[in-house]
């Protein structure tokens, strides 16, 4: 229904009732459901942090958060802008309204409730809501494969997640992040807690700390000069992490999205530091 | 009239203006001299509105200074100022025709032609002020202060000046010097304070002798100008010799006076 | 100098402002024309023609609705933006009695900032107080502006007189303190609705809204209005404030006035689009040189050409990284910077 009142809608159309859509996504857990779901053929354009599929990245890109234009994205000429709220500015979101763009927002998702949430979201919106189950189903089948993993070992860990943009951009994850969430299905113990957000990481605190695994994303640690690099943190090289060579690295949209592949990142992670 | 009734201004309890009343009435010239730090400037100020001060009394025209808004006292007193930066590449032309701000004038370009005329700058009429010489600049903004009092009107006006011709030479300060004279058939009364004793004794039809804040004495400037009066403000000997050219006197501040000309002495 | 020959003052004046228009009509053209959208020229005349009852060819409803709804709002705030920060430069640099005056030099751009971000911050964006935003804003913005150039004024008071070169310091001072502040807010606030750093000291007019533009306009255009009425007397004041009341000005209120004025529209102007550079310094300099200082035409003519500088310096930085934007801020500085260094070259020389 939609579809077709979709392609009576434009006047100047003439194309077909099921014509190959046009979509730009915002936010890269957007991305990744709407590929899920089988529609990332007609995805024109994206953002810079959607990384998944690795397609994605050969597409034209609208930049990345507050820097991104209305008229970037309406110059390529979209029938619909899929947006991860608060990742754009909101007068551009205004703008694209106010420019009549069929542009729908979704919440970014951060816990694996809300990542099902999501799926059926999007989904319903795309009219497949058995696709929805399928994906969600799959992801079940995830956590109980972690469920199963974790059961067996006895270990629980301590750990921080460390945000790098270059050595003098260092910053913890503490409370209230999606690490937390992440730490908790890998059932981690995260040894950075007390303050909300991040906090820029001093030399002091990251020994106070003295987690045992350090986690990174993997642009994190190539910002840093790969893992000889890590040397530069200062503090670092007291800490058991570092002496044990427990230093964790995945990819930032798989690890910190909470997408599909959450079940399977939680995974990951749990085994990584483990190890 | 503007009438000066026992002004007395005091910075932290030392007198700088002592009780001094003066009179100035239009169409005469009254010079106030002493030496410096007799609080000439100081009191000149307060006459212009400048320093408000609390003891004693400025009257214009019978109007109490203070009562007065910034307009209404333009209109009836322009101030005549030691020095004048203009940062902005302002015309001769504009720069006069600022005296006229806050008078509702009938025929400005008239006035201005006029006052143009007066003080011999009509030919800088359309120059940057700031691309004149020191007398020019001068005279433009004498022109300016005068354009603002210009214009006949039924009640005297004054023209209050602080050493207007500290920086101009002999010619140039001749020069302004008879501008001041011709505007005493206008009905306009003159304060010039004068550093050159000589220039007071040439032009001014009063004079005021100010020392230590105090009247030493007011007068016409026969009575003022004595040797024993004038030695005694300005710590110095002071000869008066007459001035042929003048019909005047001549003050002389050399040490000793030569025995073969005559000399005033007080009787 | 033009020579008044066969005109006179105000008519030649007027003429000018006339031309200052046209060209402003033009740029306007070209702005709305441009962007990394592409609609053909004949499009958008057809558009524009289009809302007033004029049928001129036909064209794509997304092509209007981009044209109006995105670009007009912007080509009409880099107008008000640029016009205001141009005039209130020319009264600024009238009232400190110094050319090289700018509301950024002199801190109002950055305390309009500073409050703009700390207002953000305390005013929580709930449903109930949605509709102070729009206004709350800017007015907090501009007290902040008012607080730091009356800070700027009283540190370089000497004697009665502004001396440049404490007026700088002090502009500098309060600058890097205010810079400093905002800093801080922004690191310790974690709320993707205040902005970027870039945001603020750089500026971008990429978030004009049509609702934004009501209250631009009553808070820029009508204390651009209250200041043209003070032109004469800024001539005045050019003389000295002594001067100024000598010949029957009252100092005290207009200095207010234009402090006031000034500081409202640049709070407005940093509130909606950030701090933008050097427009209220070089505007007014090119009016003195090109028509005399007198603020009849300098003032007005600041808003204008103000107005026209903006709006190709958002335009250039629209179009010269297509589908990303230049901030507006580096465009302004790039034009600005070298043209600062050449007046105090001149001024130096001219001392000499």
């Amino acid at each position: 229904m939609l579809l077709i009142s979709w392609a009576c809608k434009a006047p100047e159309s003439t194309e077909t009732a099921a014509p190959a859509r046009k979509i730009i996504t915002a936010g890269g857990t957007i991305t990744e459901v709407v590929d899920a779901l089988g529609f990332s053929d007609q995805i024109i354009a994206t953002d810079i942090t959607s990384t998944y599929p690795a397609t994605m990245q050969t597409l034209p890109s609208i930049g990345y958060r507050n820097q991104i234009k209305a008229e970037g994205i309406l110059a390529l000429g979209p029938d619909l802008v899929l947006i991860e709220e608060n990742y754009l500015t909101p007068d551009v979101v205004d703008q694209l309204k106010a420019a009549k763009a069929n542009i729908q927002v979704f919440k970014k998702p951060t816990t694996v409730e809300g990542t099902k949430t999501l799926v059926n979201e999007i989904a319903t919106f795309f009219e497949v809501p058995e696709k929805a189950n399928e994906i969600n189903t799959a992801l079940d089948a995830d956590l109980a494969e972690l469920d199963t993993y974790l059961k067996s070992q006895e270990s629980r860990p301590k750990a921080i997640f460390v945000m790098a943009r270059g050595p003098e951009t260092v910053f913890v994850a503490g409370d209230k992040t999606f690490a937390t969430e992440i730490f908790k299905m890998a059932n981690l113990e995260g040894t950075a807690t007390g303050f909300d957000e991040f906090a820029p990481l001093t030399p002091e605190s990251l020994v106070q700390m003295n987690p045992e695994y350090l986690v990174f994303f993997e642009s994190g640690i190539q910002s840093l000069g790969g893992k000889e690099g890590l040397v530069k943190i200062q503090g670092i090289d007291q800490t058991i992490a570092y002496k044990e060579g427990h230093i964790v690295a995945l990819d930032g949209q798989y690890l910190s999205g909470f997408g599909p592949r959450v079940g399977k990142a939680a995974l990951d992670l749990a085994k990584a530091t483990r190890q | 009239m503007l009438k000066a009734s026992k002004v007395h201004f005091c910075i932290r309890q030392r007198p700088i203006v002592d009780e001094v009343s003066l009179e100035l009435n239009p169409g005469e010239i009254l010079a106030v001299l002493g030496p410096n730090g007799a609080g000439k400037s100081t009191f000149f100020k307060i006459l212009s509105g400048d320093i408000e001060c609390k003891h004693g009394a400025i009257g214009y025209n019978g109007h109490d200074i203070y009562t007065l808004k910034s307009r209404e006292l333009a209109e009836v007193r322009a101030v005549m100022p030691q020095h004048t930066q203009v940062n902005f590449p302002f015309t001769v032309q504009e720069v006069v025709e600022l005296g006229l701000i806050s008078t509702k004038a009938k025929d400005p370009s008239k006035l201005i032609r006029e006052v143009l005329e007066a003080t011999n700058t009509t030919h800088l009429k359309d120059q940057v002020f700031n691309t004149l010489s020191g007398g020019e600049k001068q005279r433009v903004q004498l022109a300016r202060v005068l354009v603002q009092i210009w214009e006949t009107k039924p009640f005297p006006r004054y023209l209050l000046l602080d050493e207007p011709t500290s920086s101009l030479d002999i010619a140039q300060q001749h020069a302004v010097l008879k501008i001041l004279e011709t505007l005493k058939t206008r009905n306009i009364g003159i304060l010039v304070i004068l550093h050159e004793l000589n220039l007071a004794a040439q032009y001014a039809d009063k004079i005021a002798l100010l020392k230590n804040g105090m009247i030493a004495k007011t007068g016409t400037v026969e009575d003022v100008l004595e040797e024993e009066i004038l030695a005694h403000v300005f710590d110095h000997p002071i000869h008066l010799i007459p001035n042929p050219a003048t019909g005047g006197v001549f003050v002389s501040s050399a040490a000793s006076s030569h025995p073969n000309i005559q000399t005033f002495k007080q009787a | 100098m033009i020579s008044t020959l066969s005109y006179t003052k105000t008519q030649s004046q007027n003429l000018i402002l006339l031309g200052f228009g046209l060209v402003l009509g033009l740029v306007l053209l070209m702005s709305l024309s441009m962007g990394a959208f592409s609609i053909p020229f004949p499009q958008t005349l057809a558009i524009l023609f289009d809302q007033v009852g004029m049928s001129l060819g036909t064209f794509e409803m997304q092509q209007e609705n981009v044209l109006l709804q995105i670009r007009m709002p912007r080509v009409l705030m880099a107008i008000l933006v640029g016009g205001g920060l141009g005039i209130a430069g020319a009264a600024l640099q009238g009232m400190f009695r110094n050319p090289l005056v700018e509301p950024g030099l002199i801190g109002v751009s950055s305390g309009s900032a500073l409050f703009a971000v700390i207002f953000m911050v305390l005013v929580p964006v709930t449903a109930s107080l949605a509709w102070i935003k729009p206004i709350g804003l800017p007015l907090f913005a501009f007290v902040g502006g008012l607080i730091n150039v009356l800070a700027v004024y009283k540190l370089s008071k000497s004697r009665g007189r502004t001396d440049a070169a404490t007026l700088i310091l002090a502009g500098v001072a309060i600058n890097a303190l205010a810079g400093a502040l905002i800093g801080l807010v922004l690191f310790f606030a974690d709320d993707s609705a205040l902005r970027s750093f870039t945001f603020w000291s750089l500026g971008d007019l990429g978030g004009a809204t049509w609702r934004k533009i009501p209250v631009s306009l009553v808070l820029i255009a009508i204390p651009s209005a209250l200041l043209l009425f003070n032109s004469r007397q800024l001539n005045a004041l050019a003389l000295g404030e002594q001067e100024a009341f000598h010949m029957g000005v009252n100092v005290q209120r207009v200095k207010l006035q234009l402090l006031v004025f000034s500081a409202l529209i640049v709070g407005a102007g940093v509130s909606m689009v950030g701090m933008i550079g050097f427009v209220g310094l070089v505007v007014p300099h090119l009016i003195r040189i090109l028509f005399g200082a007198d603020h009849r035409l300098v003032l007005p003519g600041s808003f204008l050409l103000g107005a026209i500088l903006l709006n190709f310096a958002d335009l250039i930085a629209r179009v010269i990284v297509i589908p990303a934007e230049m901030p507006i801020g580096v465009i302004t500085a790039l034009i600005g910077a070298p043209f600062f260094i050449w007046l105090i070259f001149n001024l130096n020389k001219s001392k000499n």
